[in-house]
């Protein structure tokens, strides 16, 4: 039985419900998302691996499952792609780089084990940028699948590193995704493919079997078409793993119960300076939706703090050492990004003490994050100042009149802190802009209730590209 | 006084990079001391006896590009006072 499309842009929530109501088999729907993997995937350079015998039998133990009474919850029968960081027992795990593509690991990362214990089907390894971009890159063409693209308008990026995530939900060719972010990574791709990424507090979800870039700075999220969506499958990721000594027992419940009072969120003050003026006016209707059933307090200005030279400090030193294996034996030389290889080398020459200055700086970073934040449920920006990037011309081509605003996530992600980007309209050549919500350490559940009220008022989730 | 010069040049050598020896030596036949380097030109060095291999010219010089600049951003990381009391964003915990 074929389904429609209406039904494969369904949100978890509601092709969970079916499910569970016998109203639709997570066979059909593993075969329709298969199918639609196979035809789109491509066009968006996507897909890495279809896992498509894993899928089917997966698919049909969920479907005996659910007749026999045995429900695992909302992810129960519920197809899912992976950043094809995240290892896969037997299926290659390729880190989206030429010397990796025949990687494949004898285990299943913790977060493979948790979705397939949740009964969802893992219907394929998505595409990346090459080692989650760990040493920079300046063209959209950084993977050896060749640029990621939005669904809305092939000729551009759908951002990264989480690029085949990002897109994959945007086209409706899963039901989520799982991406990552060290500093940015799921959060741009959110905001450039028009879907809702939720980057978690570090430490809420186990990094143990994701390739790791940044040990300090790595942290594994949702992808959905919508905020509660992303609720549903961090409630099934998160937890204590003895595994990754990172991470922490917090309780997270999805949703929350709503508050007595409104909302406090606050908006950073410059985020909206010498940006795309599209974004501007998209973001200032966002703002008149959310004064609704939020006090909007004045601006906050955010601290100046070296956040930039600290977290690329960290990520370089960091990276450098986990892949001081593939340096030394001039292994990134096969990367697409031809100055990946020599960035890893200088990397390679930041001392001990510089490294250490940079988390000794981070430690007052944390504070006064904290401290920014203890007054407010959110702080709230856009998402990214412009649209998606072209892929013919190199980033630092594009877009040369705009600035990138204040280090909101190069700050956010120091400190460790969550983000949340959902969609909140259209800019130029049809791409989609994006809000964030930013909050102190484990306010996921707060975050995601302010943007699931936020989309409850509007359908910018709900919008779909033409493919 | 020649070979004097070079003890002291050996010792001072010891303590500093490949590339400032080799660099040094033909002003030292001189009696005059090593061209003054940048820290990226030094570290460049280091870089092509560990990985030169594996770069080419061009890369090298990319590479000493990039080195100047986290050169730089190990300044302006500086620019930030810290005291002996400032502990990095990490903790040890001893294994039970």
């Amino acid at each position: 039985m074929s389904l429609d499309e209406a039904t494969l842009y369904l949100t978890v929530r509601e092709l969970g419900n079916r499910i569970r109501a016998g109203r639709l088999s997570p066979v059909a729907l593993t075969e329709a998302y298969l199918d639609r993997l196979q035809k789109i995937g491509p066009r968006l350079n996507a897909v890495v691996t279809v896992t498509r015998e894993l899928a089917l039998q997966q698919a049909r133990d969920a479907e005996r499952d659910m007749k026999a009474g045995n429900n695992r919850g909302p992810l129960h029968g519920i197809p899912y792609g992976l950043k094809d960081l995240v290892a896969t027992r037997g299926i290659p795990t390729t880190w989206g780089g030429e010397p990796f593509r025949k990687q494949v690991f004898d285990y299943d990362a913790t977060v493979t084990r948790k979705l397939r214990d949740a009964g969802a089907v893992l219907v394929a390894k998505l595409a990346m940028v090459e080692i989650a971009g760990g040493f920079g890159y300046n063209n959209a063409d950084a993977s050896f699948s060749g640029p990621g693209k939005t669904p809305w308008n092939l000729d551009y990026w759908s951002g990264g590193s989480s690029s085949g995530p990002g897109a994959a939900v945007a086209a409706g060719l899963v039901g989520f995704t799982i991406g990552s972010e060290t500093s940015g990574s799921i959060i741009t791709p959110a905001a450039y493919c028009g879907v809702s990424g939720l980057r978690p507090t570090y430490g809420r979800v186990s990094r143990h079997g994701a390739m790791a870039l940044s040990w300090t700075l790595d942290k594994l999220g949702p992808m959905c078409r919508c905020a509660d969506d992303c609720g549903l499958v961090l409630a099934a990721m998160a937890g204590r793993d003895p595994l990754d000594a990172s991470t922490v027992a917090k309780p997270f419940g999805h949703p929350e119960a709503k508050p007595a009072k409104k909302y406090r969120i606050a908006v950073i003050k410059d985020a909206t300076t010498n940006i795309m003026p599209a974004v501007r006016e998209n973001f200032e209707q966002s703002l008149k939706v959310l004064a609704k059933f939020c006090d909007v307090a004045d601006a906050v200005t955010f601290p100046t703090m070296p956040f930039g030279p600290v977290v690329g400090t960290i990520v370089s030193a960091e990276g450098a050492s986990a892949f001081r294996n593939e340096i030394e034996a001039g292994r990134l030389k096969e990367l697409k990004t031809a100055e990946m290889h020599p960035a890893a080398c200088a990397a390679s020459m930041i001392g001990a003490v510089d490294y250490l200055q940079a988390m000794r700086l981070r430690s007052k970073m944390q504070k006064t994050m904290a401290e920014l934040y203890a007054k407010y449920d959110a702080l709230i920006a856009p998402a990214r100042t412009t649209v998606s990037y072209p892929i013919a011309r190199n980033f630092n081509e594009s877009y040369m009149e705009y600035g990138f605003g204040p280090p909101i996530i190069q700050a956010g992600n120091l400190a460790g802190q969550p983000a949340l980007a959902i969609p909140n309209g259209f800019g130029p050549n049809n791409l989609p802009t994006g809000i964030q919500f930013t909050g102190k350490a484990w306010s996921e559940a707060r975050l995601l209730s302010i943007a699931h009220a936020y989309q409850q008022a509007t359908d910018w989730h709900t919008r779909r590209p033409t493919l | 006084m020649q070979s004097t010069n070079r003890r002291r040049f050996m010792k001072n050598a010891a303590l500093s990079t490949a590339g400032a020896l080799l660099a040094g030596a033909p002003a030292l036949a001189q009696g005059q001391p090593p061209p003054a380097r940048s820290q990226a030109e030094v570290l460049a060095e280091i870089v092509r006896l560990r990985f030169g291999q594996h770069l080419s010219e061009a890369q090298l010089k990319s590479t000493q590009q990039r080195l100047g600049r986290q050169v730089a951003t190990s300044e302006q990381m500086k620019r930030t006072r810290l005291t002996n009391g400032d502990e990095p964003a990490f903790v040890f915990v001893p294994e039970e």
